[in-house]
């Protein structure tokens, strides 16, 4: 897709978009203001992902050494140490290639998740307790983990939110809060 | 035994679910990873095979999951690939099949686990209507029954950790299909989606990312999967749809109230077309079936119902008309016979005018 021209003139293509001609999908390439006059609605809602693709752009650029100033930038030749795969190629497919992915780009990637999520820090369902029945005691020994951790990393929003669902499930009386945590299997 | 899966009807296009004259369908699905094998996208044949392997196995050994089918997508033709895409039953990147790509479907192809998607398991639920909370935990049950045998992905801080970033953490996708034809006739539609990005939600079209708004379906889902629980997470997209429903109620009352001639019109109109064209495109049929679903309500059509008029919008789609006639057909050849079905369907049907 990066290598598209823009179908209205010669810019690179910044928005695919997928229609219907005789019965059959066809795609389109446009650039950003001629995708706004094909379909203004698809483009807003198309602008946060470009935010994005625009600060990938610039971390391609310091990665070329143009400007290696930005604090997020990648090292020259960085690469997964269990898969290989360069922190460049996953600029470029958006995809990782392993689980030790986000270990091997974490400093890297927390920018992509905080630009996605607005956070770096997961808070739902675990997979060992929706697999069994995990006991209430050992529910709330989890969030006590979490809790720690998120003290650790400074992030006090999620503490205060695990805090308040420790509380909530605190009393045993209440199993309600337990199951709307999705702590517990279903 | 792989040709009832193209005789059954959809779960999510049978009988009229909650809310139905507005929610089309509800899903939710999760993404899952297999701990230390690569992601498919960059995986060779051999994780890819331990992947299908390891799943096989937990299916077979699970009495909840012995009911599923298992279909292997390389086996199919890429017309019956697209048909089953059409149907919303697998997604576009498993249509494009592959060696290792599997689906798993229950028998009332409500609920499936897609295998080597972009991500190891794709597991997903679609139901009729505004049902998203049951509908959540029913896949939660799935990725439970999968989650006790298979060794998932996930890190403490990232939750389940998925190929593309912009998914990790819950790895889940909540989505409701509305048919909005009420706010776009009263040209409010562009002003109420434009503030869904701000609340964390996107909007696509019929046939997902980047696809038109065809026929005034839109599909609203979450875009954050990170920081926030699966409850909370559907529990504000609950909230949002019930107040993009009262909008549409309103709007429709007032259309059906003080418009009544323009309403009257657009239907009328619609139906005169499909009672009598010749030659019809998907576009033009996803266009004048908009207007015809919002009459049901109104008892324009007292025979007809909103899942046989889902029916109807999944019948007419390409690959579901080739494999009506059984055979591949030119485009040309499509769009007589799509007329052909339409009229037949609407020439026979009981009208109230």
């Amino acid at each position: 897709m990066s290598f598209q021209k823009c179908e209205k003139c010669d810019r690179p293509a910044t928005h695919k978009f997928t229609r219907l001609v005789n019965g059959e999908v066809a795609d389109f390439y446009f650039c950003q203001e001629h995708a706004a006059q094909f379909s203004p609605l698809q483009t807003q809602a198309a602008q946060a992902q470009m935010d994005l693709t625009q600060l990938l752009a610039g971390l391609l650029k310091t990665e070329q050494g143009e400007k290696p100033d930005a604090p997020e930038a990648a090292p020259a030749g960085l690469k997964c140490r269990t898969c290989g795969l360069s922190f460049r190629e996953y600029r470029h497919t958006m995809r990782l290639g392993c689980s030790d992915c986000y270990g091997s780009f974490e400093k890297q990637l927390r920018e992509d998740l905080r630009r996605y999520h607005g956070t770096v820090r997961h808070v739902g369902r675990q997979p060992q307790a929706a697999g069994a029945e995990a006991s209430h005691s050992e529910a709330v020994e989890a969030l006590k983990k979490r809790l720690a951790l998120a003290i650790q990393d400074e992030d006090f929003e999620l503490a205060a939110q695990l805090r308040d669902q420790i509380r909530e499930i605190g009393d045993p009386r209440s199993t309600k809060g337990l199951e709307s945590s999705g702590v517990t299997g279903s | 035994m792989t040709v009832d899966v193209f005789r059954l009807t959809e779960q999510w296009a049978g009988p009229d679910g909650p809310l139905s004259h507005v929610v089309v369908s509800s899903r939710v699905r999760h993404a899952r990873n297999l701990d230390r094998l690569a992601f498919p996208p960059h995986a060779g044949k051999d994780d890819l095979r331990r992947v299908c392997d390891s799943v096989d196995r937990l299916v077979r050994g699970n009495a909840s999951l012995s009911s599923f089918t298992r279909l292997d997508l390389q086996a199919f033709s890429s017309l019956q690939r697209t048909f089953l895409k059409e149907s919303h039953i697998i997604s576009p990147e498993l249509e494009q099949a592959g060696e290792f790509r599997v689906l798993y479907v229950d028998p009332a192809r409500s609920c499936a686990v897609m295998v080597n998607e972009e991500d190891h398991l794709r597991m997903y639920c679609l139901r009729a209507g505004f049902q998203i909370i049951p509908v959540l935990e029913s896949i939660n049950a799935i990725d439970a029954a999968f989650g006790q045998s298979l060794h998932y992905a996930f890190s403490e801080k990232y939750g389940f950790l998925t190929t593309c970033p912009s998914n990790v953490g819950t790895g889940m996708r909540a989505s409701v299909m509305l048919h909005l034809p009420g706010l776009a006739m009263t040209h409010q539609i562009e002003e109420l989606l434009k503030n869904l990005p701000k609340s964390g939600l996107a909007v696509r079209g019929y046939y997902g990312e980047n696809s038109e708004f065809l026929g005034d379906f839109y599909q609203v889902s979450n875009e954050v999967t990170l920081g926030k629980m699966e409850d909370q997470i559907v529990q504000s997209l609950q909230s949002v749809i019930e107040h993009l429903v009262a909008k549409e109620e309103a709007a429709r009352n007032i259309l059906f109230e003080k418009k009544r001639w323009y309403a009257d019109d657009v239907i009328w109109r619609a139906y005169a077309v499909l009672t009598h064209a010749r030659i019809m495109a998907s576009s033009e049929a996803f266009k004048l079936l908009s207007p015809i679903r919002l009459g049901i309500e109104r008892g324009y059509f007292p025979t007809l119902n909103h899942h046989r008029l889902n029916q109807m919008i999944v019948a007419v789609q390409p690959a579901h008309l080739q494999m009506a006639e059984g055979r591949e057909i030119s485009v040309e050849d499509r769009d007589i016979a799509r007329a052909q079905l339409l009229r037949k369907a609407f020439t026979s049907l009981e009208t109230r005018q």
